[in-house]
């Protein structure tokens, strides 16, 4: 008798997935074999029960697929209607409640920082040493001489986009639980809350709790090093470790509370570590930084200036169109935070708090002035 | 003549939009029944199924990609955050839901499919997302070949993988611990 054959190959002769010699040698196996005939209809019963329970899945309106040409103008005008650049770094920033997606919001701002700053991505082996992980942020205002470059930057990258898709690896549990302690319990580290909120905001019932989570980047080494030729930069700042595997990005539990105005979401409160992402040793963050800064329109001299006065493996750089949104430094709860405003026309202010303390990202968003935002963050217990 | 995903591919990232409308064409279909299946509703899965050639539009992949791998994929990552979001939402809103009764016997049976899908829906969010996508699409009619792709694996691995997640699956939907 011919030796076993194992349940892969056993479960692929069933969906006759094999080689015809294979499917031969296996079929004569199986009339001399008791424990494979065993093994075979175990994985019979398993696949034929599996596959009835899943047809209730298929629902011949719901198949019957709408027109894939109404689809695709549907899709082309979408396409058309796209917000430009601008609009879509404002909105990258969170000062676009409409476009809010609170729960992504680190995965965004990693991508954000790697887009921009090129400050590559972390870890997938050993070769990958240096860690970058937030503890600090920094503002690279944009004026609105320089947004047409950054529109220019913008129109390149998306045809020649030089990252790939993330892809999720682990995608983040997410689940609603009661109270703070049970959040706490739920992320691994001490939750905390606002206590003072402006009058008529109200608590949003459950705490948010995203779990922890890993998603996939690849460099297209050669587009990227192309890039840089083209705005003059030397493609050698790029080493070949980039291009060789892909990039990860780690993100851990993350805690989000809500409040609402009358019936809407006013005010978000998230808190978690940073995500962690690294880079091959052999980069020179400083080096990159300047070769960044220089893409976002500064001059050589003043790029590596401002390059040497950043720690790129600890500041999250964003640059920041100065004329749809004012910064600041300020100081909140015991340390150095940034707050971002946009003053609405007639919709009112939204500002945006961040800072890091103890190994944990804060970050408040609300359709608030920044002072008012800076009291509910003094709040914090 | 035919072309390849490949050469499509090529297209795109040259901006040619004819190269991106035969990708469109080529595989909505299929990433619409995907979708259909994970959300359970038409209008929704047909938003997503947009949502997913408009990040390909958007950030087209690299040359020698698995296009198709790459759409279902994505389409599966953005159906289970969906079903998950709905299921969220539907927590809260239960009370209001329990109220409503089937009043014909067409909404009875409607109703009784229904539970049985999110019985379907339930036993697939138990087992690990990898396992329901290969069910999924296993069941939409992919080959050995095709799931390979998707997954990013070998295709002499699909038996054993496909073998753990039916047997997984069967465990989640019986109630049992996995």
């Amino acid at each position: 008798m011919t030796a076993c054959t194992s349940e892969g190959e056993l479960r692929a002769f069933l969906d006759a997935e094999l080689p015809d010699e294979m499917m031969t040698a296996v079929r004569s196996h199986l009339e001399s074999c008791v424990t494979c005939r065993r093994t075979a209809a175990r994985l019979e019963s398993d696949s034929v029960w599996a596959s009835r329970r899943m047809a209730v899945m298929v629902d011949s309106e719901l198949e019957a697929v709408p027109s894939t040409a109404r689809a695709l103008a549907c899709l082309t005008d979408r396409i058309q209607a796209r917000p430009s650049w601008k609009e879509r770094m404002a909105e990258m920033f969170g000062l676009d409640k409409r476009r809010w997606r609170p729960a992504l919001i680190a995965l965004a701002l990693v991508v954000v920082a790697v887009s921009f700053t090129l400050e590559p991505v972390r870890v997938a082996a050993g070769d990958f040493l240096a860690i970058f992980r937030v503890q600090e942020f920094a503002v690279i205002p944009i004026g609105p001489e320089q947004m047409e470059r950054m529109e220019e930057i913008g129109r390149l990258l998306e045809q020649n986009y030089f990252l790939s898709e993330p892809i999720m690896v682990e995608e983040p549990e997410v689940e609603t639980v009661a109270t703070l302690d049970e959040a706490s319990v739920a992320a691994g580290f001490a939750a905390r809350t606002l206590e003072y909120l402006p009058e008529g905001f109200v608590p949003v019932e459950g705490i948010e709790v995203t779990g922890p989570g890993s998603a996939q980047l690849t460099v297209d080494l050669e587009l990227a090093r192309s890039l840089f030729m083209m705005a003059g930069l030397d493609p050698a700042l790029l080493p070949d470790s980039l291009g060789e595997q892909p990039l990860e990005v780690s993100l851990f539990p993350m805690v989000k509370q809500t409040w609402r105005y009358q019936y809407r979401a006013a005010l978000i409160f998230l808190q978690g570590p940073s995500p962690v992402v690294g880079f091959p040793d052999d980069v020179d963050p400083a080096a990159l930084g300047a070769a960044a800064l220089q893409l976002l329109g500064m001059s050589e001299h003043e790029a590596e200036r401002m390059s040497n006065a950043i720690d790129w493996t600890t500041t999250l750089v964003l640059p920041i169109p100065t004329d749809i949104v004012s910064f600041r430094e300020v100081v909140i709860d015991g340390t150095r935070g940034l707050v971002l405003s946009e003053e609405y026309d007639r919709r009112g202010s939204h500002s945006a708090l961040m800072w890091q303390k103890d190994g944990i990202v804060y970050f408040l968003q609300g359709n608030l002035q920044a002072s008012d935002l800076m009291d509910v963050a003094d709040s914090i217990r | 003549m035919t072309l390849s995903d490949a050469l499509l591919l090529e297209g795109v990232r040259q901006g040619d939009e004819a190269s991106f409308e035969a990708l469109f064409h080529r595989h909505y279909y299929r990433v619409y029944q995907l979708l259909v299946r994970l959300v359970g509703n038409a209008g929704e899965a047909e938003e997503l199924a947009q949502d997913v050639f408009l990040r390909l539009y958007q950030r087209p992949l690299k040359r020698g990609d698995n296009v198709g791998g790459w759409l279902y994929r994505v389409a599966t990552n953005m159906g289970y955050n969906a079903f998950r979001a709905r299921k969220r939402r539907s927590r809260r809103e239960d009370t209001v839901t329990a109220e409503t009764s089937p009043s014909a016997p067409s909404a009875a049976v409607e109703a009784e499919r229904r539970a049985s899908v999110a019985e379907v829906q339930a036993a697939l969010a138990r087992i690990k997302p990898r396992q329901g996508q290969l069910l999924i699409l296993r069941q939409m009619g992919f080959s050995y070949q095709e799931l390979a792709g998707v997954l990013k694996v070998s295709p002499n691995s699909i038996g054993t993988m496909l073998a753990r997640a039916e047997r997984a699956f069967r465990i989640a939907y019986q109630g049992g611990r996995l």
